[in-house]
């Protein structure tokens, strides 16, 4: 008899345990929940700050890790949208100017043969003149039209198998004239084996040709080389030029569209063209950088992976 | 307060010291193996043995002045370089903090008589002329389970001050005052000190032989004593943490 | 108003007889660095541990996120991460031990949380190197990294960068920066060294034995005490109406009946000496002034500037 009234009053005791220990743990998760529901309201709010706390063994872990999450990346696209803003409003005001300065400047050369306050010699110079600016004016827009494609990711890419040495020369045969026009000597290493890899052709000749546009326009130096090397599933292209080199201020910025070192501003350039390039470049899940080289000049180094 | 006194338990690591503490368990139950066996004899009662192993200086000076120092240890963690003010701000209630850290001392108390009991078992079995009597070992575990839980209660007041104090030699010294203190107060008065009062709890109903008291035993003023000590010092404790600068 | 993450109003405390704190009126606007300059014992540690509810307050009131903290720590407290005074941690722990135990004790915001907050502040995870064996640089990281460990709304920093090497110093700068400006945290920092709080305060807020003798933001304060030419003549009002009628001169302010302040240094003096005379009115004196933030500071403290 008293054996089993022991035994009963463990077993009780055993239970009434059990029970407690439930009763707390349900305790606890209402409190997570209603520490997650105040949490929630101030993240509605707007709140991206707001964290909830969690231990390892909480039953309510994932879930408020994911709602975290969700709140820095809410924060991050804000911000990210707000850079986004910030970066257009900038670039329509450098647009404006790009625009309207040339633009102003060709009606006034316009005007001016209009209204005849030029003749003979002069006059012919002022069109000729007039014809030019409105040539850059039309490859500025078109530039800008391909920077918008691409930054829109509406360009098309047809990536074909290619003999990138055979391209280059290629590229280079329609350069010789213009290099020689500005008076720039030039060495060209290209190896006579095939080097195949994938490219869009188009892209390739829009890459090399803004770097050697840049090269002839903005180094003011009298020698380009151009290089290309392989090196393992990588192809690097190799454009330098013994000219002034980049300033250790401008060279962070040279890639920014739109970016003119305070230099180069005078001159035929538009600020597109290496920004066009670098990112051709990245859609081709390659690498461009440049660097000063030891004995003056600027060095360009395009890296593309052999296969996407 | 499971997870506080986890934590506890972690912050533990590295300090060889604590569980070093623990084997001096064994010195008792040791010493009483040697003494019974070279110079005493139990007559085959266990008992007599277990007054010595177990009940004897464990109880009244070598636990409470363990628990001492690991009161003063646990406590000297934090206060040595300011924490508490990183503990507040988390938060962590103050109450919890100070029981989550008497539940270690309570759970080292019974783990250091449990060790007693095994070492006094084992060395009681070396001696041949002591029975293995299973009752008697129970009795012994009950006894040890007992003791371990009710010093962990009569040593409160200590950990009370060094939750005071920013060093740690006050609190030792108090410990080994309040140990000493209870032993001579014993025959004045016996419910004055926690430390005579657990004497009363343990040794009732005259189950220690050779504990002879010479006033009348009452249990609940014993229980008592250790209480108001006890309510004392959580209210001690509970100002000094709440007491800001 | 309720865009104030901290305010305190009238916030008092005495030690004894001696007024620690005066009436001070705080106000920590929120996504904004606040800086509190002082010198050392001005007050700043008594005003934070006192808004952190570390310290009890003689008289006054604080607003931690609109309401006052007392009884609703466990909602207020997950919410900030703080640095008061020397960081202490375990000595018998290695610093990512350490953080672990904060993190068993707070929760963490994702699972990686004591990882990353070791990377952000420049400290090896899961190295054998015991608290006590770290330097005082080192130390001052883990605080940081304690106190970011949650990725709290509100960070209450003392001097966070005490003991710092100059590197250690710009890394914190910059990170602190990042957080405000990138992702709208609210931060109040204390400082007793004017370079740091004006590189990275927006607001600031000058104390001294006590008092808080001036809040403004660093803006205006730039404003104040850049450049500018102070020009002492006989009729203000005369004054300011040929600046800007004859000149167009919009940037100045006025300081009394005889001092006018023009911040528009690149003004020709000489011409606008000549346009004052003609019209009667005499220039007694006119001097470019350069007010650094630290002859500011000297000023209103009315003493030997920064200890």
């Amino acid at each position: 008899m008293m054996n089993w009234f022991y035994i009963l009053a463990f077993v009780l005791a055993i239970c009434l345990i059990i029970i407690f220990y439930l009763v707390t743990k349900l305790q606890r998760v209402a409190e997570q929940i209603s520490i997650i529901e105040d949490s929630l309201g101030d993240i509605k709010k707007g709140n991206w700050n707001r964290r909830i706390l969690v231990n390892e063994n909480d039953m309510t872990k994932t879930i408020c890790y994911s709602i975290n999450d969700i709140a820095i990346n809410s924060q991050t696209q804000l911000i990210q949208l707000k850079q986004s803003e910030q970066a257009y409003k900038r670039l329509m005001t450098s647009l404006s100017h790009d625009v309207k300065t040339p633009l102003t400047s060709l009606v006034g050369y316009l005007e001016a043969i209009q209204k005849k306050f030029v003749t003979g010699e002069e006059k012919e110079e002022y069109i000729e003149v007039a014809l030019n600016k409105a040539h850059h004016l039309k490859d500025f827009v078109e530039s800008l039209f391909d920077w918008v494609k691409l930054d829109a990711k509406e360009q098309v890419f047809q990536l074909k198998q290619s003999d990138i040495n055979e391209l280059t020369r290629d590229i280079l045969a329609d350069w010789i004239p213009t290099f020689e026009e500005n008076r720039f000597d030039y060495h060209i290493d290209i190896s006579d084996e095939e080097c195949l890899i994938q490219l869009d052709q188009n892209s390739y000749m829009r890459m090399v040709n803004n770097l050697l546009q840049n090269a002839i326009a903005h180094s003011k130096g009298t020698k380009i080389n151009l290089k290309i090397m392989e090196k393992g599933e990588e192809v690097i292209v190799q454009i330098s030029d013994n000219g002034k080199g980049i300033s250790p201020h401008d060279m962070p910025h040279i890639f920014d569209r739109l970016y003119q070192s305070d230099e180069s501003r005078s001159t035929n350039g538009n600020g597109l063209g290496l920004a066009i390039a670098k990112e051709l470049v990245h859609l081709h899940k390659g690498t461009i950088y440049a660097e000063n080289s030891l004995s003056g000049g600027t060095v360009f180094m395009i890296k593309l992976p052999k296969a996407l | 307060m499971l997870k506080l006194i986890q934590i506890e338990f972690l912050k533990l690591r590295r300090r060889k010291f604590v569980w070093m503490m623990m084997l001096s368990a064994l010195i008792m139950p040791f010493l009483a193996f040697l003494l019974f066996k070279y110079a005493w004899t139990a007559d085959g009662d266990p008992r007599q043995f277990y007054k010595w192993s177990a009940f004897g200086f464990t109880l009244w000076i070598i636990l409470p002045v363990v628990l001492g120092i690991l009161s003063t240890m646990l406590m000297y963690n934090e206060n040595q370089y300011d924490m508490l003010k990183q503990l507040w701000i988390v938060p962590v209630s103050k109450m919890r903090y100070f029981f989550s850290k008497f539940f270690v001392v309570l759970i080292y108390a019974v783990c250091f008589m449990m060790v007693t009991f095994i070492s006094s078992v084992m060395f009681s079995v070396l001696l041949e002329d002591i029975a293995l009597d299973w009752g008697n070992v129970l009795f012994l575990m009950k006894k040890c389970l007992e003791s371990g839980v009710i010093i962990a209660f009569v040593i409160l007041p200590i950990l009370a001050i060094a939750t005071t104090q920013k060093g740690y030699i006050l609190p030792v010294s108090i410990t080994l005052v309040y140990a000493l203190l209870g032993f001579i107060i014993m025959p004045i008065n016996m419910y004055l000190s926690p430390v005579s009062s657990m004497a009363v709890i343990v040794a009732r109903n005259g189950d220690i032989p050779g504990l002879v008291f010479t006033q009348a035993m009452n249990i609940p003023l014993a229980f008592l004593c250790i209480l108001v000590w006890d309510m004392i010092s959580v209210l001690l404790a509970n100002i000094a943490l709440g007491k800001r600068n | 108003m309720t865009n104030y993450i901290i305010e305190t109003k009238q916030l008092t405390k005495l030690f004894g007889n001696q007024k620690a704190v005066n009436n001070v009126n705080l106000h920590v606007k929120k996504g904004r660095i606040y800086g509190l300059l002082g010198r050392n014992g001005a007050g700043k540690t008594t005003i934070m541990k006192m808004i952190l509810g570390l310290t009890s307050i003689t008289s006054g009131e604080v607003d931690v996120f609109g309401k006052n903290i007392k009884g609703r720590e466990k909602q207020v407290y997950p919410r900030i991460g703080a640095i008061i005074e020397t960081p202490g941690f375990y000595p018998n722990l290695t610093g990512t031990e350490n953080l672990e135990i904060f993190a068993k004790l707070r929760g963490t915001p994702a699972p990686n949380a004591v990882k990353n907050a070791l990377e952000v502040v420049g400290l090896p995870y899961k190295d054998k190197k015991l608290f006590s064996e770290y330097s005082l640089g080192m130390k001052q990281r883990l605080g940081i990294a304690n106190a970011i460990l949650h990725d709290p709304e509100l960070l209450i920093l003392d001097e966070p960068t005490n003991g710092l090497d100059p590197i250690g110093i710009a890394e914190v700068r910059d990170f602190i920066k990042n957080l405000s400006v990138e992702r709208g945290k609210t931060v109040l920092i204390s400082s007793h060294i004017l370079s740091e709080i004006s590189l990275l305060a927006d607001d600031i807020g000058i104390i001294d034995h006590g008092v808080l003798l001036e809040e403004s933001s660093m803006e205006e304060l730039r404003r104040k005490n850049g450049n500018y030419i102070l020009l002492h003549v006989s009729d203000v009002s005369k004054a300011t109406l040929i600046l800007e009628r004859q000149f167009g001169l919009k940037d100045y302010s006025v300081h009394d009946d005889h001092m006018l302040r023009i911040y528009d240094t690149s003004l020709d003096m000489a011409s606008v000496n000549k346009a004052l005379m003609l019209d009667e009115v005499s220039v007694i004196s006119s001097q470019l002034c350069n007010d650094t933030l630290e002859d500011y500071f000297r000023k209103i403290t009315g003493g030997d500037g920064i200890a």
